[in-house]
């Protein structure tokens, strides 16, 4: 972090302010300190100049005495003057010293004071650092671990830094950031909102705006919701402004999927319905009495249910496989053991390949009409009876794409009724074959009455094995 | 479809579910219309609608085997063939274009269906 990123501009201010006031009440006691230096050094000239003449005093006056009388009196009164002198000098010393006693004193105190003061501001300021530091480096902890890229402004949208966060998702330098540079990372045409936003953040005391910052890992750019408060003084004054980045853009795509996904349960559900109706209405055609009815729904909205089952079950993007669907409606009619094999039944194919969402509802309804007249007037109707389901992969689609074949074959059943006679039962499972399954995606279908069974061959194609979310089944 | 009256009029089916199809279309020849269809998916729809000289009207599914119908309804509307949706999609999946297209939802009522068909048409 560099100098511009101290935190705390007020805390700062008014420590230096302090600093100030102390500086200049040294300073002025230092002014002070020297007068009062000077004072005493001229004192203490005065005392030495007020001795020697003294001292000069006395050494002239006391030969005089001793030499000669005729000059006493002169020399009386002259004597007389010194001692007049040296008893004031000696009173003005006096004073002088007590000044100067005075003057020690105080500056002694006012030297202590100054000492007890400034050691208390350095205490203080220690202390102030310390705890600056550590709100320096609790802030840049927070700022560099979070995962909003963080950025700090003055006056207009001009940066004066940007988290390491920044740099690294946009691979700006700091200098590239700086200023407006920031706003070459966002998508050209989101750069205006960027603009219209700051131009506004003074006034509502508040910066917001959406836009998308290009990542440089992942050359694309990502949706952002960009946010700022400003920093104010005490006295309310816009020092800078501290702005987050935040990136939506796997929120908006999780919504977006979750829309997707509600309109799909929507569709599914509405569109199960209709298939119902469907369902209901030819059984109704087909029934010969209530109770009839009744037995025909009843294992016809089951096998719907059997496949609703599927659909559901299965991994989100993936698909119903084919083996599956016919072991879940060949195991309803009769019991099947791990290799397929039931005791007239056997079913032996390719497993995990991959069926057409739209084809899975129709196809399961298909088999499962082929399985009630198997069991109805078919193979497995008698004990003679015997059914082989056998499926594999066939390089029949356009430009050799492999299709899905599927050999129903029934044997062993007599009393099969001619060649193009009509079917027994309501013919609906063989109106699913012959129409439905063609009709909705391509599938080409053969039934057909042979001497000892029915022989119906499905041929579909096999679509790719990830589902595309958003291409919804209809 | 009661009383209602589509006799010789040309209706386009376009519904990719094979059940509901052919339901609409028993339901909508019953009233006497003759039923263009019904096609499953998008490009059968568009053959139909470029083999066609007269289309009256039309009833289109929305999504058809994952692809979506609209690209019929742009060509309908062309040809100023009154149109209305059948779907269990809410509006807001419908482009704004279309925003005043009369939509039936899924489960049709044959019933609603005629009336729909027949207010379209001006019968």
């Amino acid at each position: 972090m560099n100098r511009q990123a101290d935190p705390a501009p007020d805390e700062k201010a008014k420590l230096l302010d302090e600093n100030e006031q102390l500086r200049t009440a040294l300073e002025s006691s230092l002014e002070e300190n020297m007068q009062l230096a000077e004072d005493r050094d001229r004192l203490r000239d005065r005392v030495v100049m007020l001795a020697r003449e003294l001292k000069l005093a006395t050494t002239t006056f006391m030969p005089v005495r001793a030499s000669s009388d005729q000059t006493l009196d002169l020399r009386e009164l002259q004597q007389s003057q010194t001692e007049e002198e040296l008893r004031v000098a000696f009173e003005e010393l006096q004073v002088l010293a007590e000044e100067l006693e005075l003057a020690n004193t105080g500056l002694q105190r006012a030297n202590e004071d100054l000492e007890a003061r400034v050691e208390a501001r350095t205490r203080e300021i220690t202390r102030t650092n310390a705890e600056l530091s550590r709100s320096e480096l609790r802030f840049r902890t927070l700022v560099e671990g979070m995962p909003q890229l963080v950025w700090r402004a003055v006056g207009v949208a001009e940066w004066t830094w940007a988290s390491p966060q920044w740099r690294a998702f946009t691979g700006q330098s700091l200098e590239e950031s700086l200023g407006l540079g920031w706003l070459e990372a966002f998508h050209p045409d989101d750069r205006a909102a960027a603009r219209g936003a700051w131009a506004e953040a003074h006034t509502r005391g508040g910066l917001v705006f959406e836009g998308r910052i290009c990542h440089a890992g992942e050359g694309r750019y990502r949706h952002f919701h960009t946010r700022a408060a400003p920093v104010r003084s005490a006295e309310g004054r816009v020092l800078e402004w501290l702005g987050t980045s935040t990136d939506l853009d796997d929120i908006l795509s999780l919504q977006a999927r979750q829309a997707v996904l509600v309109g799909e349960l929507q569709h599914r559900t509405r569109n199960l319905m209709a298939v119902m109706q469907a369902v209901m209405l030819r059984t109704i055609k087909g029934s010969q009495s209530l109770q009839d009815f009744q037995r025909q729904i009843d294992a016809r909205m089951q096998a719907l249910a059997r496949v609703q089952g599927l659909l559901s079950r299965r991994d989100a993007g993936t698909r119903v496989a084919f083996d599956l669907l016919l072991r879940e409606e060949v195991s309803a009619h009769v019991t099947l053991n791990a290799e397929g094999n039931g005791r007239q039944v056997s079913i032996e194919g390719p497993a995990d390949i991959p069926l057409q969402s739209s084809l899975v509802q129709t196809f399961g309804l298909a088999l499962h009409e082929l399985m009630t007249n198997a069991v109805k007037y078919g193979a497995l109707s008698t004990p003679s009876g015997m059914l082989r389901i056998t499926w594999e992969e066939r390089p029949t689609g356009r430009d050799g794409a492999p299709r899905l074949f599927v050999d129903w074959r029934e044997s062993g059943v007599t009393n099969m009724p001619e060649p193009g006679a009509r079917p027994r039962g309501s013919g609906y499972g063989r109106e699913l074959i012959e129409r439905a399954l063609p009709y909705q995606l391509g599938a080409k279908t053969r039934y057909e009455f042979t001497p000892d069974g029915v022989h119906c061959t499905i041929e579909v194609d096999i679509p790719d094995r990830a589902e595309v979310l958003e291409k919804r089944h209809g | 479809m009661g009383d209602l009256d589509l006799k010789g009029l040309n209706i386009l089916v376009v519904e990719d579910e094979y059940l509901i199809a052919d339901d609409v279309k028993t339901a909508l020849s019953g009233a006497g219309a003759v039923v263009l269809g019904p096609a499953p998916t998008v490009d059968a729809a568009t053959r139909i609608i470029a083999g066609a000289p007269v289309i009256d009207g039309a009833l289109l599914d929305i999504n058809l085997a994952g692809d979506m119908v609209f690209d019929v309804a742009d060509v309908l509307t062309a040809r100023q063939v009154p149109f209305a949706f059948a779907t269990g999609y809410d509006r807001a999946s419908i482009p704004e274009r279309f925003a005043s297209v009369p939509r039936l939802e899924k489960p049709i009522k044959a019933a609603e269906l005629g009336t729909l068909l027949g207010t379209l048409i001006g019968r």
